[in-house]
């Protein structure tokens, strides 16, 4: 293999790797967006979302889609209870006790997963056959593709969502103004509830992706993705959809060509620093909006 | 804030102290304090410890204790932190008055633990530390497992003499003691002989994705590909590499050693060598009834750190019977002399240096069974 | 009201007797090794908490990589003990110093971002520092520093730990304070009225640098072994260390100081539950935090003054039942 041909391979591993943070991400940013948490317990529920596909696989023995289904409106549900018994009674309370009981909840949920589901790391059953597809001199899986085309086609959905639907503009009026949107008959509540369910199944989509895409699942797995699909959402300009994409994307790429140069070891290190440098100049991230200061 | 609210916080926060008051046995026990990672990132090596170790005790206790006393384990949590098992450790010499520290399970915890139980006095043995300066701490520092430099040497021996090979890769996790430790021995002891380790790339812990470092080691066409890291993510990384298309063969080490690697890495160990402390082949009763009852206890067959703890168990218990009291002083001598031990890892003769001296195999996955190929003389420790 | 005089006096000879019955305690074999081992790590946590309170609390700025400098004074000052020979103290300071300087770095993104921009920027530098340190040789790497040796007793974190929040109690109560709190209330309206907003902040961040930097240089001196990982010098520790905060309350010295002993006392009380224990610390966190939504002090300072008007309320209800 010469050495642009192994670049442009690592850029179609990076964009898968992308991907993955990509998915995690768009959870995210929803629920950021709509109520400007920094949701910690996402990466749990990612997780959850993969145990419970795992078990919807092996134990009842479901194909790929209804596991999927069910994994996702189980998450969804977790999500919902989440919001309402440790997010709502704090709406009105510093943004920074939130986020702490979003920390709480995240610390719970691990171990919890740990007592319920074992702590041992465990093969996700493989509900889908391996293909290996050659483009010219670089070679993509079709899981790859498909974590790729999942991550692009729920973004474009979720775009047309937020920016077409009745329901969109609704939670575009309670992203911006929770008190106007109430005085215009909006349920408040009901659309808040319905984002964490929307959020959720996005990351239990993901969780039981990734999971078949690694073959690995442990109740710990939620850690690490949801810091960086959090940076990458932050990168791309959180509560922007097609941002949490780009800035996914953007992650995986850089990842990847910071190994490429020649320095594995330090290749967290790289990723946040380009990350700051991208910050410093882009302070709301890439996509975001530049906020207007009112005296 | 009312102070309504203030009072019941404040009641939730007492309830949990008085809950938390831990009840202690009395009566002509030996107390052994065991520091494990129940929970965080690294639990289940730990909770494959703390249950090896609670069945060795309980076995030990039915068959009538040591000497005739009964022992009286005492589990504390670590966290995989290493302040937390300081904490563990101090509380465990100064409050429970424990003769002998079993445990920690990772490096970061036992250095952490063993300058405490060293200036206490009071002998420590891990039975899966396996970083070379561990035992260099003191002289009531003891392990149960391999040194890194022994068994990365035995690996790159066998590559290098028994595979004949020149050309070697490897992908090791930076962020990981017991990887690092086992790169660095094999990459001495491979290139002393000749060899020439082609590529190197490294990755975190909890890292899921290697298609990048794959990717650049494969370019390289290395013969072969040395993954020194537990099953967990070995199985991963085996798989992204076969999936590439690598056709290196792999080699790898004791940490490989579990029923889930297979499923873990799909299928793709096939074919890869480890070192292992024992082999299915010439299996004793010892270790076969082990795997049998660790199963049928915890539903699901031990690993490689299961057998390590059991083991631990045993070199404890026989240096215990050996010293034929607590004294911390004769239980050190005992601990650094006791030999010919018939644990699941095969035969453990203590040394006083604080390692044991165990026989190494080499084994390779063959049609799904990991089959002996080499026997390697102990004495080279 | 008590003189503010008298009220010194009386601190001074309370936290005196603090560090007497303690000692005394120690000396009867009623406080062991142990509890006073618990008791330093209360004193290096305090120590965090208040210096991340002066950025977070006072001056409204979101940092969540104060481990970042924990690191760095915990490693600069064990390289400078054990490779060096540096007495103690000098490498307290060194460590602090240096950590201050990083402070300094970390300050200036802090001028250009915001909230949670802001938050990501630091959990970055403190994640940059911790690969950094895993890639050096000097200190160990991945195997971690070992034997660091055992300076620090209960009496110097007690002590440095007093010296923190007086510091920062008197900066807080100074015209720098002021100005400070006046950037966290409205950055504009501060600029306007004169307050060179970048100044303060990268102030507050220097100092608060500073003395998570004496905190690490406590720390690794206390437990005599580093080890690069998330949990020692990593986000998992900026998440604790930020948790200890807003328990207590942002903008609270005293709810620092009462959040930061609480919850490390807490965990050692829950160790024996083994897998439970963090199932229950978790659920104690929520609970707190859905009733306490501001903290255990909620902005307010605990004084001798209220402990007073809290005795004389208690009398009075007792008069009337």
């Amino acid at each position: 293999m010469s050495w642009h041909i192994a670049a442009l391979q690592q850029l179609v591993n990076g964009l898968a790797l992308g991907s993955v943070y990509a998915l995690i991400a768009l959870g995210y940013t929803m629920v950021y967006g709509i109520i400007k948490l920094i949701n910690f317990a996402h990466g749990e529920i990612y997780m959850l979302g993969a145990y419970f596909g795992f078990y919807a696989l092996t134990l009842l023995n479901l194909s790929l889609l209804p596991a999927m289904l069910l994994s996702m409106a189980a998450a969804a549900l977790v999500g919902v209870l989440l919001e309402r018994v440790a997010y709502r009674p704090l709406r009105n309370s510093p943004r920074i006790s939130v986020l702490i009981t979003a920390i709480g909840a995240s610390l719970l949920f691990q171990s919890t997963a740990q007592l319920v589901f074992g702590a041992s790391f465990k093969p996700f059953p493989q509900a889908m056959p391996f293909r290996r597809i050659q483009l010219g001199p670089v070679f993509i899986t079709n899981r790859q593709l498909l974590i790729f085309g999942v991550a692009v086609l729920l973004m474009i959905l979720l775009h047309v969502l937020v920016t077409y639907t009745k329901f969109g503009k609704a939670m575009r009026a309670v992203a911006r103004d929770k008190e106007a949107a109430l005085l215009m008959g909006i349920n408040v509540d009901r659309i808040i509830s319905a984002t964490f369910a929307l959020g959720s199944a996005l990351a239990a989509t993901a969780g039981i992706l990734v999971g078949m895409y690694y073959n690995r699942i442990d109740p710990y797995m939620g850690m690490m993705p949801g810091l960086k699909a959090f940076v990458a959402a932050v990168l791309g300009g959180i509560g922007m959809v097609p941002g949490a994409v780009l800035g996914g994307l953007l992650m995986g790429v850089a990842e990847n060509l910071v190994v490429t140069l020649g320095s594995s070891t330090l290749r967290d290190a790289v990723a946040f620093a380009v990350l700051i440098v991208v910050l410093l100049f882009r302070p709301t991230g890439l996509l975001g909006k530049k906020g207007i200061e009112k005296v | 804030m009312s102070y309504d609210r203030f009072k019941t916080a404040l009641i939730c926060v007492l309830l949990i102290c008085v809950l938390a008051v831990p009840v202690s046995a009395q009566g002509d026990v030996i107390k052994i304090g065991l520091i494990s990672s129940l929970t965080g990132a690294v639990s289940t090596y730990g909770q494959s410890v703390r249950n090896a170790v609670t069945m060795a005790v309980d076995d030990i206790n039915a068959a009538g204790g040591i000497n005739g006393r009964q022992i009286n384990l005492v589990i504390l949590d670590d966290k995989g932190d290493g302040t937390e098992a300081a904490q563990a450790a101090r509380r465990l010499i100064d409050r429970e008055n424990v003769a002998l520290i079993l445990g920690p399970v990772i490096t970061p915890c036992v250095m952490a633990v063993a300058p405490i139980a060293q200036a206490a006095k009071v002998p420590m043995l891990t039975p899966t530390g396996t970083g070379d300066e561990i035992t260099s701490i003191g002289d009531y520092i003891f392990r149960g497992a391999y040194k890194d430099s022994f068994q990365g040497r035995i690996m790159a021996q066998f590559a290098a003499v028994n595979l004949g090979l020149t050309e070697a890769a490897i992908i090791y996790d930076v962020a990981n003691d017991y990887s690092v430790g086992l790169r660095n021995a094999f990459k001495a002891t491979f290139e002393e002989l000749g060899g020439k380790i082609v590529a190197e790339e490294s990755y975190s812990t909890g890292d899921t994705d290697f298609s990048a470092q794959l990717t650049a080691l494969a370019m390289r066409n290395p013969q072969a590909l040395f993954i020194p890291d537990y099953y967990s993510t070995a199985g991963p990384i085996l798989m992204q590499a076969r999936l590439m298309g690598m056709d290196a063969i792999m080699l790898g080490v004791d940490g490989w050693d579990s029923p889930d690697l297979s499923a873990l890495a799909g299928g793709f160990e096939e074919g890869g060598y480890i070192v292992n402390h024992y082999s299915a082949d010439v299996d004793s009763p010892v270790t076969q009834e082990f795997i049998a009852r660790y199963t049928a206890a915890y539903g699901q067959a031990p690993d490689a750190l299961a057998a390590l703890g059991y083991d631990g168990a045993l070199i404890v218990a026989k240096a215990l019977e050996a010293a034929g009291s607590t004294e911390p002083e004769a239980l050190k001598q005992a601990l650094g002399t006791v030999k010919g031990i018939d644990g699941v890892t095969g035969t453990i003769n203590m040394d006083p240096e604080g390692t044991p001296i165990k026989s190494a195999v080499i084994l390779q996955s063959t049609g799904g069974k990991w089959e002996l190929v080499d026997q390697v003389d102990p004495s080279g420790r | 009201m008590v003189k503010p005089r008298l009220t010194g006096l009386i601190k001074i000879i309370l936290l005196l007797c603090i560090y007497g019955v303690v000692r005394l305690l120690e000396s009867r074999g009623l406080l062991l090794p142990y509890h006073v081992q618990v008791l330093s790590l209360c004193c290096i946590n305090v120590i965090l908490v208040v210096s991340l309170n002066l950025i977070n609390g006072f001056t409204g700025q979101f940092s969540i990589g104060h481990a970042g400098f924990l690191a760095i004074g915990a490693y600069l000052s064990a390289f400078l003990t054990v490779k060096m020979h540096v007495p103690f103290l000098a490498a307290i300071l060194c460590g602090g110093l240096l950590a201050g300087l990083a402070g300094l770095a970390v300050g200036l993104p802090a001028l250009r971002l915001r909230g949670d921009y802001l938050a990501i920027a630091t959990l970055g530098f403190g994640e940059i520092i911790r690969v950094i340190i895993l890639n050096m040789e000097a200190v160990g790497g991945a195997k971690g520093f070992s034997g660091i040796p055992k300076y620090t007793t209960f009496g110097i974190a007690y002590l440095t730990a007093i010296i923190t929040v007086v510091v920062i109690r008197n900066f807080v109560h100074s015209d720098y304070g002021r100005a400070c709190l006046a950037v966290r209330e409205d950055e504009i309206a501060a600029e306007s009225l004169g307050v060179n907003s970048t100044y303060f902040k990268v102030l507050a961040f220097a100092l608060g640098a500073f003395f998570a930097g004496t905190a690490g240089a406590l720390f690794s001196h206390y437990l005599q072994y580093m080890a690069p990982t998330p949990s020692q010098i990593g986000f998992v520790k900026s998440i604790d260390i930020l948790i200890m905060l807003v328990l207590g309350g942002l903008g609270s010295l005293t709810g620092s100081v009462i959040a930061a002993v609480v919850l490390t006392i807490i965990p050692e009380l829950l160790r024996g539950f083994a897998e439970y224990r963090m199932i229950i610390y978790p659920i104690l966190l929520i609970v707190v935090m859905l009733y306490l939504p501001a903290g255990l002090m909620a902005g307010r300072e605990l004084s001798l003054d209220s402990l007073a008007r809290l005795c004389k309320g208690v009398k009075s209800s007792a008069h009337y039942s």
